[in-house]
């Protein structure tokens, strides 16, 4: 286990021992390896294609994957980053839950407890167990997020009974067959009900295709060939994550920084602080300085704590690695005591759980800065910026609800180049936005004015930051609007030099003209037909002294409207003169400024 | 005046097949490819397969001349003009990172700097309407700025002009006028479905590669007339249909994937010959393998296309040949990784240096390596180009690879292989069981210069019995071109609800009849304005479909039955069919309309080979050698047969060879091969 303080909840299995004898060649290895992966592959291919809701679709807010007998990662299709850790948690929660023999084939169990998978009540996991030969030797298992589970629909909520359905760890199939009377208990207590079913069947498809696809690989090359190839890979794995931890010099780091606050206490920071020890091939990640867990939902579980360290990680140590499984992650020790913001217990409110745990990840990097100058990355926007309007349509008495983003930021320059513009943040990969033109076809209260980048918002550097984006969206009817945009004082930070970018922002642009400006990103306000709210979000942090960025880098950016004159003469230190449309170099002023 | 000719230039070589109507005979010609002056490949070419110009009656040509421009950024200076508010709509992207845990992570890379992309105020509601007019005055504003910029082409994106077009054609008006030698392209004459990022790329790459591709193909059309060529120039496009040159001009990403579309059309056209309606086609070359599915008979399409692979590539949103790659070719590298783990491909020795086989300075042991040491190919055999294939590098270079692993090299060259058909069978899964097809329904047809020899074990890890090797594998893809109609495809996107099979909302139903004969004339009236001359005019109809709810959405072969009820009942087939799943009681929605009007050409009889017995003839056997197909049996002594002397009828039982110029088909034990009337090698594949 890769955690010293919170109790595994993993029980013994009646796992089958693989017999030593069939451990595969490193080529039948490799051809497991890959199968595996495909399987992971074809499952999110199917829950992606057959989901009902866009957060699944578009969003991809869903992690598919295969576990062994214990509830170890095998393989996980992503989906959510941040989930890395969820699905196992949750399945050795299942398997504690029901013991030994308690569960059987084609039984599909069924979980959204927040404390159990770190992460708000909409995540629903389901779990199907692959049997062979008579013996359980696999999960199959589904997260996905549904798009409304009950609950409280505006303002803040403070505790987790506000925040709708929570179903314990239940089987919603017993032996193959659906409890009818659970599922109309669901049913009753979303505001989707059809939506809901269309993703629960959607994810049932995805878990059976993972239990056929395995059984198969099972049958083919045997269940012993296929757990040793299954310890191979997690050895595999975990020798290429020591191999890079090595390589790291042995010391204590630490990292700062603050979130706004917890929408109940506003203008009250909330710190994140983060230690990182490295002792030879073993890297520890110590939480327990977070702040404690807070009123409002901001709060994540412990298993949400685990993921984001774990993601630092296995960006530092084995990005790109598939299949991402519990071996990469064996070196890294978390310590994470109940009770912090990323490690919440009952009752905290946990509906914007995904917010806090992006600022620990970029705290790791921050604090390796010094000694992983070529591997880390500077600060970036963190922020999902996520508005929801919502109310009755005034023209058609029909009730609505529009979610706007997300919108995509600036992330970080590092040692070797500027950062990416306009691109998810780390709690999310493989996430679109939603296109104006399918926005405005399926929400016509709803028009998009303006999409695009942030001048002078990617922090200055030898190695400029990403920058974020503007989106301004009109309503075409009167409706209320909440926004849950964090990070809207402690800016992306930069590196080695390299200066913070421009913050995280939401704004209101009345329909009369007048602009209301909000203190932070936590708005609960009424809109009006022909109001704009405009959501600006940040860059990153600058990588390295701006001022030994070469000159004809800083004109190119003006040229292109990156950065504007003004920030290249004074971050830069680079005149930069128009010439009627064009623009040109002033290099005996730049040499001045520079020199000054 | 009798021969049709299909030239095909690919990234190492230029294939050409001709047709004699009169004799009905096909000759086949190779050349290395011309990069600096493709057009020069396709006179060489001709030239191989022994054509005289003047002989020539009808020429089809597909090329990569428009994704190598894509690819290496040659292409034209070009500016894009957007909606007032959408400038960064091409920069910003989709925003999404698939690389999720990697820190140097990069996003698409626009090919229009941000400098030469402008801003018009103009804007439509997603219904069409005008919500603000065209600002025409700031319109020639932005056209002279642009004329100033020394721009060589523009696209024009503007929302929701897949509903109304009239800006985009007003702008399209004033660009023309105060940039008369640019290209021009609007984004709703190339792609007229939502998703304006998408459209945007689309309409971007097109202006981006239009005035070096329209160039090149009224370079070709005329040096053809003035060698003596009276024939039609035809074009091959993704969409598995020729086009004329003004089209492809106009439409030139049209030609991205001419090549294996080519392919898939022969495989479809031997479906016919052999009477199977689902096939697999399965192309492996040297850096890469490629599969498409095709389902009663009909040509595969895609609705959405990456240049360059989707992690970092550009979308184009055309009808587009529906194919999965995977890195696995004959020059795919065997490499182990820090912890000793092997890996093979996707990285390629690629044609130059080659396999170490090839005895150009490669080193690193590839697919073509393996296959020399088990003996699936001879050491010493004759390549393209007048190489042999070295043994003594390929045990080299799979020796030091071996000694890396502690396992022989017999192990490690057959482990090569075994990986490399297991990755193999995983795309083909991605085509196949991902969409709820099971690949042992299909019959498997197996082309390009290295599919024939790995066939079998890809067969094997699928479990599908039927494989077909077609004449000439290696050329194939030029071959299918022969068999080609001409064809127009359009996609309109206007979302409407149908409704339930028992609850059809009527004025959808009464809509959608009038729509599609709309979008049919528009395709037929196209096809009948081009200059390529054609018999027969068919239309195919199909939906992009989705449930009410849903974003995403299946193709529907819009069904014999008429009506919007036979239609949602086909939509719930197909969908639950695809994932599983489907819900007949829910309403169902419509996204898209599809229509192709296909006019058909004359095609080739494809011609008959001599009827043998089931002994094949004493010369078809050339020799043997010992082969290894599992390390644990070691050598097996293999019969090896020359395939241009094999006759219809004759059998085969493995393990053998059989070898071509080309290309060599190999048949492990227990698979046995039957030569059908055209000489098709008919595999039954070993359990």
């Amino acid at each position: 286990m890769d955690d010293t303080t919170v109790p595994a909840a993993a029980a013994p299995q009646d796992a089958a021992a693989p017999d030593p004898a069939a451990a595969p060649d490193p080529i039948t290895a490799e051809i497991i390896r890959a199968s595996l992966v495909s399987i992971t592959d074809e499952m999110k291919t199917n829950l992606m294609r057959t989901a009902y809701n866009l957060i699944i679709y578009e969003a991809q807010d869903f992690t598919v994957g295969l576990f062994d007998a214990n509830g170890d990662t095998i393989s996980v299709g992503l989906g959510l980053p941040m989930f890395v850790g969820g699905l196992s948690d949750a399945i050795k929660a299942k398997i504690a839950f029901y013991g030994p023999g308690g569960i059987k084939p084609g039984d599909i169990l069924l979980t959204n407890d927040a404390y159990i998978m770190g992460s708000h009540l909409n995540h629903m996991i389901f779990t199907l167990p692959v049997f062979h030969e008579g013996r359980l030797v696999a999960f199959a298992a589904s997260m996905a997020h549904w798009l409304d589970v009950g609950g409280l629909l505006g303002g803040t909520t403070t505790d987790i009974f506000a925040e709708g359905l929570q179903i314990p760890i239940v089987k919603l199939f017993k032996e193959g067959v659906q409890d009818d009377e659970l599922t109309r208990l669901i049913a009753t207590n979303v505001r989707f009900p059809d939506l809901a079913m269309g993703d629960l069947r959607a994810q049932v498809a995805a878990i059976r295709t993972g239990e056929t696809r395995m059984r198969t690989l099972l049958e083919r090359y045997g269940a012993g060939t296929v757990q040793a190839g299954v310890t191979g890979l997690f050895d595999h794995s975990e020798e290429l994550a020591r191999q890079a931890v090595r390589d790291i010099p042995d010391g204590d780091y630490r990292a700062e920084a603050f979130m706004d606050d917890d929408g109940v206490h506003t203008g009250t920071p909330v710190p994140i602080r983060v230690r990182v020890v490295v002792e030879g091939d073993t890297m520890t990640i110590d939480l327990s300085e977070m702040s404690p867990q807070v009123a409002g939902y901001f709060n994540s579980g412990a298993t949400a704590g685990r993921s984001a360290a774990q993601v630092a990680f296995t960006c530092l140590t084995s990005p790109g690695r598939r299949p991402i499984n519990s071996g990469s992650v064996r070196p890294l020790k978390v310590l994470l005591p109940p009770g912090t913001v990323v490690s919440a217990t009952k009752p905290a409110a946990m509906r914007w759980w995904m917010t806090y745990p992006m600022t620990v990840v970029d705290c790791v990097f921050r604090a390796l800065a010094e000694v992983l100058p070529d591997a880390v990355i500077a600060g970036h926007y963190a922020d999902l910026g996520m508005t929801h309007s919502y109310g009755v349509d005034d023209r058609t008495g029909q009730f609505f609800q529009f979610f706007g983003g997300p919108q995509g930021g600036g992330w970080g320059a590092t040692s070797r180049a500027d950062g990416q513009s306009a691109t998810i943040c780390i709690n999310d990969g493989d996430t679109h936005n939603a296109p104006a033109e399918v926005i405005e076809a399926k929400y016509p209260m709803v028009t998009v004015e303006e999409y695009a980048l942030r001048e002078d918002s990617g922090g200055a550097g030898r190695n400029r930051g990403g920058l974020g984006t503007r989106i301004r969206v009109r309503m075409n009817t009167s409706a209320r609007l909440d926004s849950w945009i964090e990070r809207t004082s402690c800016a992306p930070w930069g590196l080695a030099g390299g200066r913070d970018a421009l913050a995280n922002r939401i704004s209101v642009e009345r329909a009369d003209g007048e602009v209301v400006d909000f203190r932070n990103g936590k708005v609960g306000t009424r809109l009006s037909a022909g109001d704009c709210h405009v959501v600006e979000l940040g860059g990153g942090g600058g990588y390295g002294d701006p001022y030994e960025r070469p000159a004809a880098r800083v004109l190119a950016d003006v040229r292109a409207g990156y950065v504007s004159p003004a920030a290249a003469r004074d971050s830069y230190g680079v005149v930069v003169v128009a010439d009627g449309e064009a623009f040109r170099l002033d290099e005996a002023a730049t040499a001045r400024l520079r020199e000054a | 005046m009798a021969l049709r000719a299909a030239v095909d230039i690919g990234g190492t070589f230029t294939d050409v097949v001709t047709y004699d109507d009169l004799t009905g005979q096909l000759l086949l010609g190779k050349s290395l490819s011309t990069p600096q002056d493709m057009i020069q490949g396709v006179f060489d070419g001709l030239a191989a397969a022994g054509t005289a110009l003047d002989e020539l009656a009808f020429v089809i040509h597909g090329s990569t001349v428009v994704v190598n421009s894509l690819i290496e950024r040659k292409g034209a200076r070009t500016a894009l003009v957007t909606t007032a508010g959408f400038r960064d709509v091409y920069e910003i992207g989709r925003i999404n990172r698939p690389d999720a845990f990697n820190l140097a992570f990069t996003r698409h890379e626009p090919l229009v700097p941000r400098e030469l992309i402008h801003e018009v105020a103009e804007r439509l509601g997603a219904d069409g309407r005008v919500s603000t007019p065209l600002d025409e005055d700031q319109a020639r504003k932005v056209a002279r700025r642009l004329a100033a910029q020394g721009v060589e082409a523009v696209a024009v994106t503007f929302l929701h002009a897949y509903r109304n077009p009239a800006h985009e054609i007003a702008m399209g008006e004033i660009l023309r006028e105060e940039l008369p030698g640019a290209y021009v392209c609007l984004s709703h004459e190339i792609s007229r479905e939502y998703r304006e990022f998408e459209r945007t790329s689309t309409a971007a790459a097109n202006a981006f590669v239009g005035p070096l591709v329209s160039d090149y193909l009224r370079r070709l059309d005329q040096r053809l007339t003035e060698g003596g060529s009276a024939a039609p120039l035809a074009v091959m496009q993704s969409n598995g249909g020729v086009c004329d040159v003004a089209t492809a001009s106009s439409s030139c990403v049209q030609m991205l994937e001419s090549g294996p579309a080519g392919g898939v059309v022969g495989t479809i056209a031997l479906c016919e010959a052999l009477g199977y309606r689902e096939a697999i086609a399965f192309d492996m070359g040297g850096t890469t393998a490629k599969t498409a599915v095709i389902r009663d008979l009909t040509f595969p399409l895609a609705s959405d296309y990456f240049l360059g692979g989707y992690r970092t590539g550009l979308p184009i949103r055309i009808p587009c040949l529906d194919i999965v790659e995977v890195g696995t070719g004959g020059g795919s590298i065997a490499w182990l990784d820090e912890a000793r783990g092997i890996h093979v491909g996707p990285r390629s020795a690629g044609a130059d240096p080659g396999p170490a086989s090839y005895g150009r300075g490669g080193t690193q042991a590839t697919i073509t390596d393996a296959a020399v040491v088990l003996g699936h190919l001879p050491a010493g055999g004759r390549l393209a180009g007048g190489l042999r294939l070295d043994g003594d590098a390929a045990h080299r270079a799979v020796g030091a690879l071996a000694a890396e692993l502690s396992l022989g090299p017999t192990a490690t060259a057959a482990g090569v292989i075994a990986i490399g058909a297991a990755a193999m069978a995983n795309s083909v899964r991605a085509v196949t069981t991902e969409r709820g097809l099971d690949p042992r329904d299909f019959a498997l047809f197996a082309y390009g210069g290295n599919g024939p020899l790995h066939i079998s074990l890809v067969a094997r890890e699928l479990a599908i019995r039927k494989v077909v090797v077609p004449p000439f594998p290696a050329v194939f893809a030029a071959l299918g071109m022969l068999m080609a109609d001409v064809r127009r495809d359009i996609v309109q996107t206007g979302v409407r609800t149908l409704g339930t099979e028992e609850h059809i909302d009527a004025d959808t139903a009464d809509s959608l009849e009038a729509s599609f004969q709309e979008l049919e004339r528009e395709c037929a009236q196209a096809l009948r304005d081009g200059a390529v001359r054609f018999e027969g005019l068919e239309f195919q109809r199909a939906a992009d479909m989705r449930y009410v709810g849903q974003e995403h959405t299946v193709t529907v072969q819009v069904p014999g039955e008429p009506g919007a009820a036979a239609l949602k009942r086909a939509f719930d087939v197909t969908h639950g069919q695809r994932y599983g799943h489907s819900a007949p009681e829910e309403r169902a929605q419509i996204v898209s309309l599809r229509v192709s009007a296909v006019g058909t050409l004359g095609k080739p009889d494809l011609p008959k080979i001599a009827r043998g017995r089931q002994e094949p003839p004493a010369g078809a056997r050339t020799g043997g050698r010992d082969i290894v197909f599992t390390p644990a049996q070691g050598p097996v002594p293999s019969a090896v047969y020359a395939r241009e002397a094999l006759l219809a009828g004759n059998r085969i039982a493995g393990p053998a060879v059989v070898e071509e110029p080309t290309a060599t088909t190999l048949l492990r034990p227990g698979d046995t091969l039957e030569v059908d009337a055209f000489g098709n090698l008919l595999l039954t594949i070993g359990q």
